[in-house]
């Protein structure tokens, strides 16, 4: 367990070197809790109730969604086709711990930085949009855990998806396509009860929605009792799932290792 | 006159060969545009999820949304079509290609726009193309002459005050290495404050869009009239007649402020 807590370490000491760019993605997200609490508040006119929110419930959603949706953007496609390009991969793949490992290493000292900067911009996402205490005791004490399942399948996703660049090195399009249907599918900006039915019923055969829409809803109390505790146990057998296949994908992808300009 | 042909000639030949260049990486192409398309997509799907459920935002129907947010989408996409090698300008200083681009015998913003290889754009221009045409159809627009005219022209407007942020911002990187932060906020704000009905935002707000960062005039007020909306605004619509203006203005002052900064630059030591 030592070398991979040194290498969150490191994770996160690198995130902090970037500090305008620690900065300037709260600012991004701020303005568009911003326009997104603006064009639903308009929206609602006075509606009392809509697909089971509330004005007050859905300001509090996607405030808090768009706050946990920044981790969608992965840094693990760009660094694994950088590394896989410049033939840097072999010092990875030396390594006396897994390839898989250290990504998802580097993947928490990233998340972990960037939830810290997440709550110390909450209060003014609070002020722009609107926060409120979670529903409950219990919404209360199932919300970290929700968020936690939430963050360890956002990131194999995103390793998933790094991964394809040992196939075609570069993964620019994959992942940017992945970032925005991803967050879409995941509830980002439009909680899933407002989707139309067939949009709803792929968002719902889909696992991004445990990474921003479960927790969220749970913690505002749309979904709650047994539905909540359904709801992480799909999660965690999503991760089991998708962790199944971030290692059969290695398998394969370890077996194609080229080493750039060695 | 002669100089700005040769110029507009030159350009036209470096963005030419820039599209054959891209559409070397055949297997690159779709998914290129296909990024593209899930960009603007998902952020339209947005939009139309909301009036699914919702059917007016701030007095506007779906047709009239769609409406707004093709034609800045148009507006967007014309300006990366045009000019996208400008948001690569960090990394063209950085890798010592600029000073090619200030040796060469052509002007350097073309020179500089029209070195990249991304085929993004087709992508945005295929999801503008198809929201705008869909809500040219649906919207109530009374289509004169005139119309038409000033719909062009207030598409050309947005591209070009969209087009001035980052002229503006590759001024800044000749100055400082990384412009990334910059860039991040600079693009995201334009993005997503106007591509909806400035009547969301309290009067404050429409005012700073209006005449401090204007923003507004990219695609919100020129629709606003197309559209004949005449919600309470806290601005004056007819301000919306002035969106080709804006944009031609500050483009100029954008591009000066570029053109200036040239003389402060140092190189990074090749």
């Amino acid at each position: 367990m030592r070398p991979y807590l040194a290498y969150v370490r490191a994770a996160a000491l690198i995130a902090m070197q970037y500090r305008t760019a620690l900065f300037s993605s709260p600012v991004v997200t701020l303005i568009w809790i911003l326009v997104l609490t603006r064009v639903w508040s308009q929206a609602y006119q006075g509606r009392p109730v809509v697909a089971g929110f509330t004005l007050q419930t859905t300001i509090v959603y996607l405030t808090l969604a768009s706050l946990q949706a920044v981790v969608i953007d992965s840094p693990l496609p760009f660094v694994i086709a950088g590394r896989v390009r410049t033939g840097e991969v072999i010092f990875d793949v030396n390594r006396p711990i897994g390839f898989a490992g250290q990504m998802l290493a580097l993947q928490a000292g990233q998340t972990g930085t960037q939830l810290i900067v997440v709550l110390a911009a909450a209060p003014l996402a609070a002020w722009i949009g609107g926060l409120a205490a979670p529903a409950g005791v219990t919404a209360g004490l199932l919300y970290p855990v929700a968020l936690l399942a939430g963050l360890v399948l956002n990131a194999l996703l995103g390793l998933l998806i790094g991964l394809s660049a040992f196939w075609t090195v570069d993964n620019w399009g994959l992942s940017t396509l992945y970032r925005f249907v991803a967050a879409f599918l995941a509830g980002a900006a439009v909680p899933l009860t407002f989707l139309p039915g067939p949009l709803r019923a792929v968002a719902e055969a889909l696992p991004f929605r445990f990474v921003v829409y479960e927790p969220a809803a749970i913690y505002v109390g749309q979904v709650q009792g047994a539905e909540a505790v359904r709801a992480l146990g799909l999660a965690v057998l999503w991760i089991v799932v998708v962790a199944g296949l971030v290692a059969l994908v290695w398998r394969r992808a370890f077996r194609r290792v080229v080493i750039h300009g060695g | 006159m002669a100089e700005l042909t040769r110029e507009v000639r030159l350009y036209l030949v470096l963005r030419a060969a820039s599209i054959r260049g891209a559409l070397q990486y055949r297997g690159n192409i779709a998914i290129m545009v296909l990024a593209g398309f899930a960009y603007q997509g998902s952020g339209f799907a947005f939009v139309w999820v909301l009036m699914h459920t919702f059917g007016t935002v701030a007095g506007w129907g779906l047709g009239d949304m769609a409406f707004l947010y093709g034609m800045r989408l148009l507006s967007h996409a014309v300006w990366l079509l045009l000019l996208d090698g400008v948001t690569h300008s960090d990394q063209s200083i950085r890798d010592g290609q600029f000073e090619r681009m200030l040796l060469r015998p052509a002007n350097t913003m073309s020179l500089l726009a029209t070195n990249t290889r991304s085929l993004m754009s087709f992508g945005d221009l295929t999801v503008g193309v198809l929201v705008f045409g869909i809500a040219v159809t649906v919207a109530d627009v009374d289509w004169s002459p005139l119309a038409m005219l000033f719909a062009v022209l207030a598409i050309l407007g947005g591209a070009l005050i969209e087009a001035s942020v980052s002229v503006a911002i590759a001024g800044v990187s000749i100055r400082i290495i990384d412009t990334w932060a910059f860039r991040m906020v600079g693009y995201d704000a334009v993005d997503k404050l106007s591509s909806y009905p400035l009547g969301i935002f309290g009067n404050g707000a429409q005012k700073l869009l209006t005449y401090a960062f204007p923003f507004a005039f990219i695609a919100f007020l020129p629709a606003n009239l197309l559209l004949g909306h005449d919600g309470d605004l806290a601005v004056p619509a007819w301000l919306g007649y002035l969106a080709p203006l804006v944009g031609i203005a500050l483009f100029t002052l954008a591009y000066r402020f570029f053109h200036r900064q040239l003389r402060h630059f140092q190189g990074v030591g090749h």
